[in-house]
């Protein structure tokens, strides 16, 4: 599995800069195979610690429990179809996703979040990249990621703890890309400014996430089909120049059509996920997130 | 004496488990047709056709038949809904093959709902005594045993090893156990295969044989009044401390709610929980095998359900039509009878019998 980084579409420097982290199940298998174009550890041993690189902070490791936190969506809560061409995603995830579809008014949203889902995080809401000692590569690269864009980014309540995170969430994003989350629409009033990375693991928050991510892919980048989305997830360098003549871009599309194989998820169903998706009516980062997650859940240490 | 039937019958445990599905008044057509929308609903989001299940809910809406077509209208998108392949076919496997086994298994279950009603929720069943003994041709195809049902002998979440008795009856296609389903908890029959997928989903169709829509018929005949009535108890109950018995072993290591960290697998109650994330991913692997957390709440609520059922009816016994009266009248579980010294509920069933 690839290592595959969102480029900072969550960030005001939408440059080319890594967003996502490793996949979950991919890390978890593989240890460290850098092959991602905006891996930033690239060349270093396998789980080498790097030097001069901070160890995960103990406290980040510590699970929270949400107040205010809502369950996922039911069926009764969406309205689209809940069993045509999902394959093997799971039921109950379902609806999140279909009301993800239904927030940003991108047809065909909920079946790529799903195979994005399957191979980020194998739906696991809690996928973690980096809190494990042999993941020092993945808190380098949020490490990175924050200490690049910080000064031009609205300040993080928890920017040392996302800089130390690493990636995880149902899409594996990059903690502090994450907690920048819509700045671009709504500057120092983004929902996500003052969140614990942590909080990514509350499925509701990493799809909110997610959609911002999509959008903005779909709204600013040269996406020809399906699994240039993809693609973009990981970096978007790769759908400019000569990007798409890179090995990566092709293994990632490779990738991305062998999981929906794998998933049950056909990409030819149009009538589920068109055959290029668009952003055309995104209603807006404040309205999705309404939609999504509604109010900010608060956080609550676990005994 | 009615409200606390079931504590002075069978326990408070069974009376606690009854509370899982809640309660409802069964004079009242409003709350009766509420339960049941809510149960339909619960099995099809688990199962898989809730979008089946709420087109044909709101094409009742506004009718005549928005009360008491309820169940009707529910079986009927589950028949239309598992008529349909949800899974490409195994070309090894000829259509004529395929279409003998669905029509032994639909042939099997049927007879057993017609034969077996008093004991329905858990069959065992000698295979020679089945129709077509429970196999069917399997011509040329070497992958599949010619019997229509797996064998599931073995100890498991539903029962203790089973060996056939020493008078049973020999089974043909080297059925060697009697054959154990548990249409109680139908789709999940077998106590050796919990997994989230439930394997009697797999009972394929083919025109005009469909033992899926058989099976989920008596399966949800249990929380019908009547099936509910004719069923007995005692088995049930029997089933149900079997059950938690094998799944407290299973379940030992899991915190109880709240305790536990987000994300991860809690006992609340009865039933499994994670608290933000997929039950349908969670389970527990076992000595009797993995435990999905889905199925597991699944199987709780059918219990539950049906005692639900036989509360809500056993609280009015004797206000009831005399159909049903009757079956009380005919149960083999004393306590149930003895809600009813109706004499005509009894002399019309002794007719019939």
């Amino acid at each position: 599995m690839n290592k595959l980084v969102w480029i900072t579409l969550g960030t005001v420097a939408a440059t080319g800069g890594a967003v996502a982290g490793a996949s979950y199940v991919y890390r978890r298998k593989q240890g460290a195979v850098a092959d991602g174009p905006g891996d930033t550890s690239k060349g270093e041993p396998a789980g080498a610690p790097s030097a001069d690189r901070p160890t995960p902070d103990p406290a980040i490791l510590t699970p929270l429990a949400w107040d205010g936190a809502a369950g996922l969506p039911t069926a009764a809560d969406v309205k689209g179809d809940l069993v045509r061409n999902w394959g093997r995603t799971p039921l109950d995830l379902r609806p999140l996703l279909l009301a993800a579809e239904e927030a940003s008014q991108i047809s065909g949203a909920a079946r790529l979040l799903a195979i994005v889902g399957y191979r980020e995080s194998r739906f696991d809401p809690n996928a973690h990249n980096g809190n494990a000692a042999d993941e020092q590569r993945e808190r380098d690269a949020s490490s990175t990621a924050y200490t690049q864009n910080k000064a031009r980014n609205p300040p993080l309540a928890f920017g040392e703890a996302a800089a130390n995170f690493g990636s995880g969430g149902l899409f594996g994003a990059l903690a502090p890309y994450f907690l920048w989350t819509g700045v671009q629409e709504l500057g120092t009033k983004a929902p996500l400014l003052g969140a614990d990375p942590r909080i990514m693991f509350l499925p509701r928050v990493a799809t909110f996430a997610a959609c911002v991510y999509l959008a903005r892919l779909l709204k600013n980048y040269d996406v020809q089909d399906l699994p240039d989305i993809k693609v973009g997830w990981g970096s978007v360098s790769l759908l400019k120049g000569d990007g798409r003549t890179s090995e990566t871009y092709r293994s990632i599309r490779n990738n991305f059509v062998a999981d929906a194989a794998t998933l049950g998820i056909d990409l030819a169903d149009a009538a589920t996920i068109p055959p290029r998706l668009n952003a055309e009516r995104w209603p807006g980062v404040a309205t999705v997130f309404e939609r999504i997650v509604g109010k900010l859940p608060t956080p609550r240490a676990v005994s | 004496m009615s409200a606390s039937h079931l504590a002075e019958c069978h326990g408070g445990d069974i009376e606690a488990l009854a509370d899982v599905a809640g309660d409802f008044d069964a004079r009242s057509p409003e709350e009766s047709a509420a339960f049941i929308l809510r149960t339909w609903t619960g099995i099809a989001g688990t199962v898989g056709f809730a979008q089946a299940l709420a087109d044909a809910m709101a094409a009742l809406r506004g009718t005549r038949l928005a009360l008491v077509g309820l169940h009707a209208a529910a079986l009927a998108a589950f028949d239309r809904w598992s008529a349909k392949p949800r899974r490409p076919l195994s070309s090894e496997l000829p259509a004529v093959v395929r279409t003998a086994r669905a029509k032994v298994r639909h042939e099997v279950l049927l007879a057993l709902g017609e034969s077996r009603r008093a004991t329905l929720w858990a069959i065992d069943e000698p295979a020679a005594r089945l129709p077509a003994r429970a196999c069917f041709e399997r011509g040329p195809a070497t992958t599949v045993s010619g019997r229509a049902f797996l064998v599931d002998a073995a100890e498991n979440f539903f029962h203790d090893n089973r060996k056939s008795y020493p008078g049973d009856p020999l089974g043909a296609c080297r059925w060697e156990t009697p054959v154990i389903l548990s249409l109680g908890t139908y789709p999940w029959v077998l106590g050796s295969k919990l997994h989230r997928t439930p394997p009697a989903l797999d009972w394929d169709a083919a025109t005009p044989w469909n033992p899926a829509s058989v099976a989920m018929r008596l399966a949800t005949s249990l929380w019908q009044p009547l099936g509910n009535l004719q069923q007995d108890a005692t088995q049930v109950v029997q089933q149900y401390r079997h059950y938690t018995r094998a799944v407290d072993l299973a379940l030992a290591a899991v915190p109880t709610w709240p305790k536990g960290q987000p994300g991860q697998l809690a006992r609340k109650g009865l039933l499994l929980h994670v608290d933000h994330g997929s039950l349908d991913l969670a389970g527990i692997n076992s000595p009797l095998g993995y435990l999905s957390a889905t199925a597991h709440n699944f199987i709780i609520e059918r219990f539950a359900t049906f005692f639900a059922v036989r509360r809500a009816h056993a609280r009015v016994a004797g206000q009831l039509p005399i159909e049903l009266r009757r079956a009380i009248a005919h149960n083999p579980d004393p306590c149930l009878r003895r809600l009813t010294t109706d004499p005509l509920a009894r002399g019309l069933s002794a007719t019939r019998a």
